[in-house]
């Protein structure tokens, strides 16, 4: 699968985006458009990543956006079920040290 | 070897993904390095669309070599724009750093990712070399 399906669960102030695919150059674009979107109209965001098979640079830059927009507003991200796969390109580009990763 | 030849445009990424993955289809490939390998691939040639051209489009020739003892493959990455070496240029992946710049993560990643990755400028070509070991 090239691309990537997203599903948002609200419950209240809280939500969790459920990412299934691959977040790429050609996905991230969108993925930019959703993170701002929950991250204006939630304070508790969750990345549900357990169907996240990829994860590129431009993702990696989509991760820091909704990151640095819930910080601005003092909420809170985390990040649960990430794969061992992805969890090794968090790593490497330090992304693991933003984020409350599980 | 064998090589194609494409416009360094975004949309070709997958062909060129997909081209690479059937020169190594016979190599039974590990899910984690055929991961990496679609992610060197992808951040090297989203670096040519990005920066080769600009805001002009040429092409991007890429090249396939699989070599024996111990199996590895190394892909070559080849364009006519502006001298530019990614290497050159590294990311902060600083806990400060990531929450401010945005700069030279994709070659960050290549360079983690790759056992090696060589660059240089002959002929009026910007060729960069990965490799990577298939086992």
């Amino acid at each position: 699968m090239k691309d990537l399906e997203t599903k948002i669960i609200e419950n209240g102030t809280e939500a969790e985006i459920v990412m299934n695919g691959r977040l790429d150059t050609s996905t991230a674009k969108d993925a930019r458009t959703l993170f701002e979107d929950v991250a204006g109209r939630f304070d508790k965001v969750t990345l549900n990543m357990e169907g996240l098979t990829y994860c590129s640079s431009a993702g990696i830059r989509s991760i820091r956006h909704i990151y640095k927009l819930i910080k601005e507003k003092k909420g809170k991200l985390e990040t649960i079920n990430v794969s061992d796969s992805v969890m090794q390109i968090f790593e490497i580009t330090g992304v693991t040290a933003i984020l409350s990763v599980g | 070897m064998n090589s194609m030849t494409v416009t360094a445009e975004e949309d070709k990424l997958d062909e060129v993904i997909d081209f690479v993955m059937d020169e190594l289809s016979e190599y039974e490939l590990d899910e984690d390095i055929q991961m990496q390998l679609e992610l060197a691939i992808e951040e090297i040639f989203v670096n040519i669309v990005s920066y080769a051209y600009n805001p002009n489009v040429g092409d991007a020739e890429v090249h396939v070599e699989v070599k024996e003892n111990p199996l590895s493959v190394e892909i070559g990455f080849l364009d006519s724009g502006v001298p530019f070496n990614p290497l050159e240029q590294d990311a902060d992946t600083s806990k400060e750093a990531l929450e401010d710049h945005e700069g030279g993560l994709g070659i960050h990643m290549v360079k983690k990712l790759m056992d090696s990755v060589a660059y240089t400028y002959e002929d009026g070509k910007n060729i960069l070399w990965i490799k990577k070991r298939m086992e």
